[in-house]
């Protein structure tokens, strides 16, 4: 099932030229990082009331730790889970370089919901496009041939869960971020 | 620094440069901005963004392996986390001393954080909070 859909997506690789010349950016390790965590960077600074923009300020440190340990994660898997890459086992149309790691899970899946899931716990809107912007970046990654679905999946689930955990221990551990955010306002840096 | 690399810092800086704009514009932080009309605020940050992105990927998508020359995950963070301090000094220093001639307006008192940019500069904010934070310690230290 998990080859059936690699091998219906990648053939599709050829057939609208400009849409491959997209994809091989959107694939690749900069394009969409840098713009989720320029999404990130923006509810930083973005916020119309001081009320608001602790409480995003709180999703983006949610957000960077569970990407921190999404990857930790993913480190410890792919040393259990030695899957190899699509394009080892299928006759695939590559749109992207030959990844040396494992296929499971999908690190970019891991970090791009990380990122996102724990934006949308501060800004509904921003992880939403931080979401889409993830989303992208794995059904790219699929469609080049250098991951499985399950991999993504498994990707989003593990980034899904470490969010939600991450987000309940600061909370949990209120007023310990409320004060760091307050010594960073005394230097007008939060 | 190889070339990726520098393109890369060049990329960040200008992106993240435009998007403190389009933030600061959106959410009301004038002393923040390098032009005080908010619609040249948004499209100097919209500009900025645009050649960011333009400047790094003028030769197409950049598939280096991070097993050769490319930019592993782990510096990506790091390059990323330091340009984007690059980056804030470079406004609080730049909206400092462009604004430093509108003067600085009557604040209120709870005006922390990045709530005092809506009437201080940098400059300004950072100096006020110091006076205070003394004041403060002083009063303390009588006690």
């Amino acid at each position: 099932m998990d080859a059936a859909i690699v091998r219906w997506l990648n053939g599709g690789v050829g057939a609208v030229p400009p849409f491959d010349d997209v994809i091989r950016i959107v694939v690749g390790d900069y394009f969409c990082p840098v713009v989720i965590s320029l999404l990130l960077f923006g509810a930083w600074f973005g916020s119309r009331t001081a009320e608001s923009r602790m409480v995003h300020q709180k999703a983006c440190l949610a957000a960077l730790i569970a990407m921190a340990f999404g990857n930790w994660a993913v480190e410890i898997l792919d040393e259990l889970v030695a899957r190899p890459r699509p394009f080892v086992e299928e006759n695939l149309q590559l749109l992207f370089y030959t990844p040396s790691d494992p296929s499971f899970p999908s690190n970019p899946a891991v970090v791009g919901a990380a990122l996102a899931a724990g934006l949308w716990t501060g800004n509904h809107r921003l992880g939403y496009a931080a979401f889409s912007v993830a989303t992208a970046w794995s059904l790219a990654r699929v469609y080049a041939g250098v991951a499985y679905p399950s991999d993504v999946l498994a990707g989003v689930a593990i980034a899904l869960a470490i969010t939600a955990t991450v987000v309940c221990v600061v909370r949990r551990i209120e007023p310990a971020p409320t004060l760091l955010l307050r010594v960073a306002q005394r230097f007008h840096l939060a | 620094m190889d070339d990726l690399s520098r393109d890369y810092v060049i990329w960040v800086f200008l992106a993240a440069t435009g998007v403190i704009q389009i933030a600061a514009a959106h959410a009301g932080l004038t002393k923040l901005l390098f032009i005080r009309a908010k619609p040249w605020a948004y499209t100097l940050g919209m500009l900025l963004v645009i050649a960011g992105f333009a400047w790094f990927f003028r030769d197409g998508a950049r598939h280096i392996p991070d097993t050769g020359n490319g930019i592993n995950g782990n510096e990506q963070s790091a390059r990323f986390t330091l340009t984007c301090l690059a980056v804030g000094a470079f406004t609080f220093t730049l909206s400092s001393l462009l604004n430093r001639q509108s003067g600085e307006e009557a604040s209120p008192p709870n005006a922390e954080g990045f709530e005092a940019f809506r009437h201080r500069t940098y400059a300004q904010a950072l100096t006020h909070s110091m006076k205070v934070l003394w004041s403060e310690g002083r009063r303390w230290m009588r006690r």
